[in-house]
């Protein structure tokens, strides 16, 4: 039984099949990630390439990648909404969310590759990604920067039926997955084709490794995080690696706008993911007040320099819930009802809100957490870090920082005019 | 192979909440599910399916929300839902259930096996799956953790509570399951999305010749217990307190 009695809600309904989708993911959670998260954050944290393959495969089989994908391309043939609602169920059991973000990313970018792939790469990959045999996410981060998408210097030449690719890449998740995974894996990539500029960019169904073999010329590094340490996060250099052309996204030199559409589809269940993991959070305060008492068997909660800040965040949780699921509606409306009365563009605000506004309340929240644990929060026997340093990567700016998804919200809000300096 | 699976869609005793005042449970309150042996008995059905071809047929009766178990029924892949929904069959005997499910199922077709949870997650009786083969005048074996069909026979290991016993059966025969048996499989989401797609077929109660039985079954319930603290403080003088609490006792009438 959950320790929280939600309030009913009118507003932010869920249909049959909604909520039958949500207890089947969180019977699933419960069962296969609930039991085994910490776990896999300790074990990656001695050895980045601990990978959890195995939960992987099970959550592939499961079906819980690839959800909004067509079922042509054995994608579950869901919707946005349905594959927010089973990261935030997977960050709810896994609040170090290195599975939620292994799922997001496998269920984001996969439905990028579609939107932008042409049929053949579609089939090759989008199955593998399903089954969990392979990794698809996002390569744009350079080492000098990642907020500055335009200034990526990463080259794509093409010569005859290929691109050759030179340059470097950042702070990527999946390096290690696509090297571990049966079947490999790769990224959608940004690289330049064209001039300087936005308009000088292409996208990229960035295939490193297929049937288990190691394309040449990629060089890999992985990097020691301090959080979500289930999930790896590396860079790869590149030298003269060699891409056919139909592994292109889209239009040649348009990479930039179909970059920012992914980007707001994997915003969306970032901002998810940390929900999920507030929500456990929540549940742990709770817990918590319902039985440390102190000075003479007082409540902690009956202090209202505790209660009050809790019911700030409560509010702040419930507020981000909002944000995640009406911009999850939209995208709903906009790439699988493909209703004409809605457009990409009216996902920026609702998902830089859903971003901005998710990660700080769900950091804040551990952050809070851990000081009303006390002493015992600083002890790794408590996991409440956990779920504090893996979606401390949200804040810090995994899939677009804080301050950029404020400028969007001023941008498209007061006026692009008034707000470019 | 065509199996008949029982299924109710019960109370889920683990979210039941306790009135704080009277402390009777708050049942009309509390979220429904399939019950947890009725779900690893289609789960067995499923499998014997898929090992022997056939089909696999869900049988539901109760109240009026008992509509809301068909898609959960059609996810885990079952091929056709059955349903008796009405607000007569609230909390009725388990005879009557027994018997309305046996009529159902014979109206239905016949079927070479019939899989019951062997009790559920609410009423937890224990009953209906035996009445319902003597209603059907077949054999029953209760309380399964192992099945095997073959040669027109079930092999069934139960577990009697002294120990487990190997069964075998003619067939046709119902066979009431433990949660040991298997560990029953989790839709998916294009299971549910198929699952959503179909339709159960509803039968009204007035079709059958339904005897409501009262079987005599009187209902007995635990009154709240009040606590109380008393709480003396020991000083100096040990006997002044023994008095007190001498005192205090009698008051109460423990004494």
């Amino acid at each position: 039984m959950s320790v929280i009695e939600y309030p009913k809600d009118p507003v932010l309904e869920f249909s049959e099949e909604e909520k039958l989708f949500r207890e089947s993911v969180r019977e699933f959670c419960e069962k296969y990630i609930a039991p085994k998260w910490i776990e896999v954050d300790e074990k990656a944290e001695k050895d980045p390439m601990a990978i959890p393959v195995d939960l992987i495969k099970k959550m592939g089989e499961q079906g819980l990648f690839c959800i909004p994908c067509s079922d042509k391309y054995g994608g579950q043939g869901g919707t946005y909404t349905m594959t927010t609602i089973a990261i935030e169920e997977i960050a709810y059991a896994d609040p170090a969310v290195a599975l939620a973000v292994y799922a997001l990313l496998n269920n984001g970018w996969p439905f990028a590759l579609e939107l932008f792939g042409k049929e053949e790469v579609c089939q090759e990959i989008i199955p593998e990604v399903a089954k969990g045999n392979a990794f698809f996410g996002i390569a744009s981060t350079e080492p000098q920067g990642g907020s500055d998408v335009a200034g990526i210097k990463t080259t794509a030449e093409k010569k005859g039926d290929v691109y050759v690719f030179n340059g470097e890449k950042a702070y990527i998740s999946g390096v290690g997955e696509v090297q571990k995974l049966p079947w490999g894996g790769g990224w959608f990539l940004i690289a330049r084709t064209g001039g300087e500029g936005h308009r000088g960019l292409s996208a990229f169904a960035f295939i490193v490794r297929k049937n288990g073999k190691l394309k040449e010329g990629w060089i890999p590094t992985i990097y020691e995080d301090i959080g979500r340490h289930g999930l790896t996060t590396g860079g790869f250099i590149l030298e003269n690696f060699e891409l056919e052309k139909d592994y292109l996204l889209g239009e040649e030199n348009k990479g930039f706008y179909h970059v920012m559409e992914g980007f707001n589809l994997a915003r969306i269940v970032v901002a998810a993911a940390t929900i999920g993991a507030a929500r456990w959070l929540l549940e742990k305060a709770v817990e918590w007040f319902r039985q440390r008492k102190l000075f003479g068997g007082r409540s902690i909660a009956s202090f209202q320099g505790v209660s009050f800040k809790f019911a700030d965040l409560y509010a702040r949780w419930e507020a981000s819930r909002y944000f995640v699921y009406r911009a999850a509606r939209l995208a709903d409306k906009i790439y699988i009802e493909k209703d004409p009365n809605f457009s990409p563009k009216d996902l920026n605000v609702p998902v830089a809100l859903a971003k901005n506004y998710g990660p700080e309340t769900c950091v804040d929240l551990a952050e809070e957490v851990m000081k009303w644990y006390g002493a015992y929060a600083y002890t790794k026997e408590a996991p409440i870090f956990r779920a504090w340093l893996g979606p401390f990567s949200y804040v810090i700016g995994a899939e677009g920082a804080q301050n950029i998804m404020r400028y969007i919200i001023a941008r498209d809000i007061i006026g692009r005019e008034f707000v470019q300096g | 192979m065509n199996i008949a699976v029982c299924v109710k869609y019960a109370v889920d005793a683990q979210q039941v909440k306790f009135d704080p005042k009277t402390g009777e449970p708050l049942l009309k309150a509390a979220p429904r599910k399939l019950s947890d042996m009725d779900r690893r008995a289609i789960e067995e059905a499923l499998r014997l399916k898929e090992k022997l071809g056939g089909k696999v047929v869900a049988f539901s009766v109760g109240d009026a929300a008992v509509k809301n178990a068909v898609k959960e029924i059609y996810a885990m892949g079952v091929d056709e839902v059955h349903i008796v929904a009405d607000d007569k069959l609230k909390e009725v005997d388990t005879t009557t259930t027994a018997k309305l499910l046996a009529e159902l199922i014979k109206k239905v077709g016949s079927f070479d096996l019939i899989l019951c949870g062997a009790a559920s997650t609410d009423g937890y009786s224990w009953l209906v799956p035996g009445k319902i083969a003597a209603f059907l005048n077949v054999p029953f074996v209760p309380n399964a953790v192992a099945l095997n069909v073959e040669n027109g026979k079930a092999s069934v290991e139960s577990d009697m509570g002294d120990g487990i016993y190997k069964f075998e059966s003619s067939l046709p025969a119902v066979v009431s399951v433990l949660l040991e048996i298997n560990e029953p499989r989790i839709p998916k989401l294009s299971d549910i999305l198929k699952a959503s797609k179909k339709k159960a077929e509803f039968h009204s109660l007035e079709d059958f010749e339904v005897e409501f039985v009262n079987s005599g079954v009187e209902e007995i319930r635990m009154p709240k217990v009040e606590r109380k603290r008393v709480i003396f403080e020991v000083k100096d003088n040990v006997d002044e307190v023994v008095e007190k609490l001498i005192a205090e006792l009698k008051k109460e009438g423990v004494l």
